[in-house]
């Protein structure tokens, strides 16, 4: 479910918390579900423990996921909208590079945004008909 | 450069084995021509009347001294060719033979001078020839990949010559001309043998146990037995004198044949000292500086560097034990069998050889300091030096010694100078002993 | 007991003329993997036979596990394992010979994660050392380093002759280590891309002055790049190779 890239300029910690949000947001995780501890996924990812246990710490820092000792850590509860909110920062992190790609191209807002319009029902329609 | 090439191979190795060999080499003679001959030699040599003594003695170093010069060319030029990458390194051939070349000249030609100086001119170019003959000889004796039928009948040949050295001066001085010419001959297709295309190609092949010298031994050392495992695991504990075990448990692996070699040459060396001269008892020295009994160095054992400077100690201390206990030990068994020793005026009581022993004891330490930073590696770029130089203290040491407290010391009562050389002992061991913990402390061991 | 593993505080070595290490202070944390990056002869051997005592430094001290180095004694030796850049082995043993022979020096060494390290890293216990492919030799020196459950493990280069899956197992095996032991690595490699997803730290050498000593994640956010274009950079021959992209990349940019 997580691919990390230890050769890249993203330290591998980051890639972990950023993994892990993007499957909360997407509904992949949900409240509650059982993550993997430092142990297995440091072992299955051949990682530094320290490195899964530093994204953990982070995670946990925000509430995203709860550690208890004793017990696997799970994913953490949360409202509606704090999902919501959750789902629109991932998608704002997604769009921040499309949009200093659109203003270093010197394209309008208003083409910009009729383009994004574009590639969205491009998308679905192309998602029916594999349906 | 032809020179460089090989006289680079032949300095690293080759050097320790070179002071042995002209100590033969010019030694040698006299043992096969017959001591009583020595100071006839000595005579004629300081005179210049010709002498049939110093023509004995000058043919038969003629034999000795380019066939020692030959065997070290062959261990030099055939550890490289032994190896695959010899064979593209450009314009090995002409390299290797001009060097060969360079290093038979003046091993002959000693001869050769010594030869016309005993008797004429003529002789002497003989002599000459001769020389170049036995050092190719030996060139083709000491390779494995030649074809050992010829490398049979020249060892044969020297043997036999050495063993009946009264009918090769006889044939040399009766039939002069005929000899030079065959042995000139032989000596240029030997020479011109050793580097031909196809026998270079069969030295790649030759498997590595085939190999001559220092190589073979080493490596038969690794793959021939070695079945024994866990004697140790009792023995190994903090103790200097464990750690001490654990260092002739390695050594002995590393060095097995070589070692037993090195005390059947003490024994040896005890028996020629006690027949024949106490002063040949000092050449102990150079086998102290060769290897003995210590731990491997750049290895990370559990040991402080203060455990370490005793475990060297101990070992330095059991060597020099051994080495002079097992020279005693046969000079011991030849006064017990009766074998009779060379005469006083020339040899000295028996007791001097004693002393001459326990003076090598005492030296000892000094030519141990060679191995101070480890055994000696024979492929080691560096701190070759070292397994020479202190050899040579330790030896001229000895014989300085040897001088006042021997030769010269005749108004001291001997009862005296025994505990002169006991008090020696002391002092030397206590001096290599705060050397040691010195060096330590305060030197890099790696 | 010590927060650092061990420390070195403004260590200059020098051999005759040269200087192979100049005025380094460094300390490194126990319970971390650090890679110990430089190029040829840039000084890593050397800093490494400092930890152990092996070499003394010219001018200021090595603290190695809380004890000065140069008189490091059995007890501190013992908790540490090196694996040497040169072999260091008893060639005439065979490989079981050789790791009962060691195991003797050692009152912690573990028979069973013996037994385990030697399947994991598949070696044959019967054939003789001196025999063993570059690669396995390596493997070797990493069992009789490891299976005293040292607190420091210090290693040479220990995967130049491994191929890509050996340098996977053997770097599992680092970190199935550190799992469960409290246990500090060195790891001296030029197999960057293979150590940079296991090590949490960096030591960079260039010509015996140390150019980076910081976590690698710092490194990561402070350059944004991977470790091996930060190798490149931080040791200026960065500018070389920009030099080729830029020059490759031009006729597009010009278009």
């Amino acid at each position: 479910m997580i691919v990390i890239d230890p050769n890249s300029g993203v330290p591998v910690y980051r890639q972990l918390v950023e993994q892990v949000r993007f499957l909360i947001a997407s509904g992949r995780l949900a409240g509650g579900d059982e993550l993997p501890s430092t142990r297995t996924l440091s072992e299955q990812l051949g990682l530094n423990p320290m490195t899964v246990s530093k994204a953990y710490g982070l995670l946990e820092q925000d509430g995203v996921v709860q550690r208890r000792p004793g017990l696997p850590i799970i994913v953490a509860a949360t409202t509606r909208e704090a999902a919501d909110g959750a789902r629109l920062e991932q998608l704002r992190g997604l769009l921040g590079p499309a949009v200093t790609g659109t203003r270093q191209l010197g394209i309008s807002t208003t083409r910009a945004v009729a383009e994004f319009r574009q590639l969205l029902a491009d998308q679905t329609a192309e998602e029916e008909h594999d349906r | 450069m032809g020179l460089g090439t090989f006289f680079r191979l032949l300095f690293r190795s080759v050097m320790l084995f070179m002071l042995f060999a002209l100590f033969w080499a010019v030694v040698g003679p006299s043992l096969v021509i017959g001591m009583e001959y020595g100071n006839q030699v000595i005579d004629a040599f300081r005179t210049g009347e010709p002498s049939v003594a110093l023509l004995h003695y000058a043919l038969i170093l003629g034999i000795m001294l380019p066939a020692a010069f030959g065997l070290m060319a062959a261990t030099a030029s055939l550890e490289l060719q032994f190896t695959r990458m010899s064979w593209m390194l450009p314009d090995l051939a002409r390299r290797l033979t001009t060097g060969i070349g360079l290093f038979a000249l003046p091993a002959a030609g000693v001869a050769a001078w010594l030869t016309a100086r005993a008797s004429e001119p003529g002789l002497g170019v003989a002599a000459f020839a001769l020389g170049l003959f036995w050092f190719a000889a030996l060139l083709h004796v000491a390779d494995a990949a030649a074809d050992p039928r010829g490398r049979l009948v020249l060892a044969g040949l020297l043997v036999a010559f050495l063993i009946r050295p009264d009918a090769y001066v006889a044939i040399v001085t009766s039939q002069t001309l005929i000899v030079a010419a065959i042995a000139l001959a032989g000596a240029v297709a030997l020479i011109r043998h050793h580097t031909n295309a196809d026998l270079r190609r069969r030295r790649m092949a030759v498997p590595s146990s085939f190999q001559s010298g220092y190589a073979r031994t080493q490596l038969h050392w690794q793959y021939s037995g070695g079945e024994r495992g866990s004697w140790t695991r009792s023995m190994v504990g903090a103790s200097p004198s464990t750690w001490a075990a654990s260092a002739t448990y390695e050594m002995l692996g590393i060095f097995r044949y070589g070692w037993a070699a090195m005390l059947a040459g003490n024994a040896v060396v005890g028996a020629t000292g006690y027949l024949l001269s106490p002063s040949i008892i000092l050449i102990l020295c150079f086998n102290l500086g060769l290897s003995g009994i210590q731990l491997r160095a750049g290895v990370l054992y559990p040991l402080s560097r203060q455990q370490r400077a005793r475990v060297q100690f101990l070992g330095n201390f059991l060597d020099v034990a051994l080495m002079t206990g097992i020279a005693g030990m046969s000079a011991a068994a030849l006064a017990a069998l009766g074998v009779p020793r060379a005469t006083e005026a020339t040899n000295g009581p028996p007791f001097e050889f004693w002393m001459a022993l326990a003076l090598v004891f005492a030296i000892g330490p000094i030519a141990q300091w060679a191995r101070v930073r480890g055994p000696l590696a024979i492929d080691a770029a560096q701190h070759l030096g070292r397994h020479v130089v202190f050899p040579i203290a330790g030896w001229a040491a000895a014989l300085l010694a040897m001088m006042f407290l021997i030769n010269d010391a005749t108004a001291i009562a001997t009862a005296d100078r025994f505990l002169i050389i006991a008090g020696l002992i002391v002092l030397m061991q206590t001096l290599h002993f705060l050397g040691l913990r010195w060096f330590y402390a305060r030197r890099d061991l790696a | 007991m010590s927060a650092n593993a061990f420390e070195l505080r403004g260590v200059t070595k020098t051999f005759g003329a040269t200087t192979a290490l100049a005025d380094v202070s460094i300390a490194v944390p126990r319970r971390s993997i650090v890679g110990l990056l430089g190029r040829n002869g840039s000084g890593k051997t050397t800093l490494l036979h400092h930890v152990t005592g092996l070499v003394l430094p010219t001018s200021g001290s090595c603290i190695t596990l809380g004890a000065d180095a140069c008189t490091l004694g059995a007890e501190e030796l013992s908790r540490i394992g090196v694996v040497n850049q040169r072999d260091t082995l008893l060639g005439w043993m065979r490989v079981h010979q050789l790791l009962s022979y060691v195991s003797t020096f050692y009152r912690t060494w573990d028979q069973a994660l013996q037994a385990e390290l030697v399947r994991t890293l598949d070696i044959d216990v019967d054939a003789r050392v001196g025999a063993l492919s570059p690669g396995n030799a390596q493997k070797v020196g990493l069992v009789v380093a490891t299976c005293h459950h040292p607190e420091l493990l210090l290693l040479d280069e220990p995967l130049s002759d491994l191929d890509p899956f050996a340098r996977r197992e053997v770097l599992g095996m680092l970190l199935g280590r550190f799992r469960s032991d409290d246990i500090t690595i060195v790891i001296s490699s030029h197999m960057i891309q293979d150590i940079e997803r296991v090590i949490d730290r960096v030591i960079l050498l260039e010509q015996g002055r140390v150019v980076a000593d910081a976590e690698l994640d710092a490194l990561k956010e402070a350059h944004g790049k991977n470790l091996e274009q930060i190798f490149l950079e931080l040791v200026g021959r960065e500018k070389d190779v920009t030099l080729a992209h830029s020059g490759a990349g031009e006729p597009a940019g010009r278009a």
